[in-house]
């Protein structure tokens, strides 16, 4: 078979093709376009992979005891209760008060935050990849997982000379107040450009960073999102622009790279 | 016991082996399964009867497995950041050997699979064991895991292009295959060397 360009679509194809994934045409398609030897290749990386799921497959069983212990568990959960018209709005009206008190505590955190003022929370933008997923979603996309120097050289074998410093760079005047996670990185297409995504958690809403090129229209974008006051906050490096989006808003997070050659303007 | 735990009951041991193979610390297992049974329990009321009762559980399970691995202080190994590429594999000297006693070469690998599958990032090991060994579609593990199907396809087939390039090192390295085309197994080399010799 002729190989293509771009190994990861071929890797996907063949995946797929594995997998019984393919419609009946694709897989008609790419099963004639096999040459003998690679046919024979693909039968024998077919019996590999069901030789290599049973190794995975651990001979673990959920023991006796832990089952028990957990019916008995759950059956002392007590049931919810029916939601009457009565306890509907009895409890609406707490639910009420309990909001106002919390908004209340909100505000007052928010008002005595030094951090720079007029930051909006941009949970979304215009701009569909400027949005920010929740954070158990931000976790499973992670190609790289929270390891700050292995995540530096995933940017640096990107040709994005950034170092990503680890939370307590931050040393945040409240740090006890935050739990910051650093989930890790990922790539992804968009349109034309490639974005870089460093990932974190802080107090459980997700603090994303998109690293892209200066000059793509990605970058050109996230310059219109700024004028917009859709995102967090952003920094210029040599090469490249990066955003700072998410439900946290602290555009501190941007402190936590820095550029490895004297490029930061 | 309600009909729910029965269902869940039909499962414990596919839903404890996921949590087993995917828990950075060994010692958290029992409370993630307990934990995620009990939230499950709890949502019942928002399972929709008729759809897909095990996704919906492996979608809370995995949910509680990755809070969990962000609790612990471990971290596990990861495999080196280098992408690796199934259509590059066949390149790679030995690479038929490996394949053709695979049975052999897996058996001698030993603990190193388990090893190298818990070196593999958690959305890549999600990918493989909810696809390739509790048989959900590209489909379904995409909306268990909450990604795309492209994602899906993509860490798939990431995570067994590292898989096979970790185990085909530790084979070279331990001796079980060696390049060219020498094997342990006597008569599976004389039948590769056959296979050279006519050119297939």
């Amino acid at each position: 078979m002729k190989k293509e360009p771009d190994r990861e679509k071929s890797d996907r194809l063949w995946s797929a093709y594995l997998d019984g994934e393919l419609s009946s045409a694709e897989a008609l398609e790419y099963d004639s376009a096999l040459s003998p030897g690679e046919r024979e290749r693909f039968e024998a990386e077919k019996r590999f992979e069901s030789l290599l799921d049973e190794q995975l497959s651990p001979d673990a069983t959920c023991p006796d005891e832990l089952w028990k212990r957990v019916v008995a568990e759950v059956e002392n959960v007590p049931r919810q209760e029916r939601l009457t018209p009565l306890v509907f709005w009895r409890r609406m009206s707490l639910g009420a008060v309990a909001a106002s008190i919390l908004l209340l505590v909100f505000a007052t955190i928010y008002l005595r935050n030094d951090g720079p003022s007029g930051e909006s929370v941009a949970q979304n933008s215009q701009y569909g990849f400027l949005t920010a997923v929740p954070v158990s979603e931000l976790a499973l996309l992670a190609e790289v997982e929270g390891d700050e120097a292995a995540v530096t050289s995933f940017l640096a074998e990107r040709g994005i000379p950034i170092e990503v410093l680890p939370v307590a760079a931050l040393s945040r005047p409240n740090e006890s107040a935050h739990e910051t996670f650093f989930l890790g990185a990922c790539e992804r297409q968009v349109g034309e450009d490639r974005v870089v995504e460093l990932m974190w958690s802080c107090c459980g809403e997700p603090v994303v960073m998109k690293v892209v090129v200066q000059r793509g229209v990605a970058a050109g974008r996230i310059h219109k999102a700024v004028e917009n006051d859709e995102i967090i906050g952003f920094r210029r490096f040599e090469d490249h622009v990066v955003a700072l989006v998410g439900g946290h808003a602290s555009s501190d997070f941007l402190k936590l790279l820095q550029p490895i050659s004297s490029g930061v303007t | 016991m309600d009909d729910f735990l029965e269902q869940i009951e039909k499962h414990k041991d596919a839903f404890y082996r996921y949590i087993y193979c995917m828990a950075w610390d060994s010692g958290v297992v029992e409370d993630i399964f307990s934990s995620a049974v009990l939230v499950a329990y709890q949502n019942r009321d928002r399972f929709t009867p008729g759809t897909n009762f095990r996704a919906w559980m492996y979608r809370i399970i995995t949910n509680k497995t990755f809070v969990a691995n962000r609790q612990t202080a471990r971290t596990p190994d990861r495999l080196e950041d280098h992408e690796y590429h199934i259509s590059e594999m066949a390149e790679q000297p030995a690479y038929d050997a490996f394949l053709e006693n695979g049975e052999d070469v897996l058996n001698a690998c030993g603990d190193e699979v388990t090893i190298a599958f818990r070196c593999l990032s958690t959305v890549e090991k999600s990918c493989l064991l909810l696809r390739a060994i509790q048989g959900f579609s590209y489909k379904e593990t995409a909306e268990i895991l909450e990604i795309p199907i492209g994602t899906v396809m993509t860490h798939l087939s990431r995570g067994r292009a590292k898989l096979r390039q970790r185990l085909l090192k530790y084979a070279i390295d331990q001796k079980i295959v060696s390049p060219p085309l020498k094997t342990l197994k006597l008569d599976a080399q004389d039948e590769i060397r056959k296979q050279s010799d006519t050119g297939t």
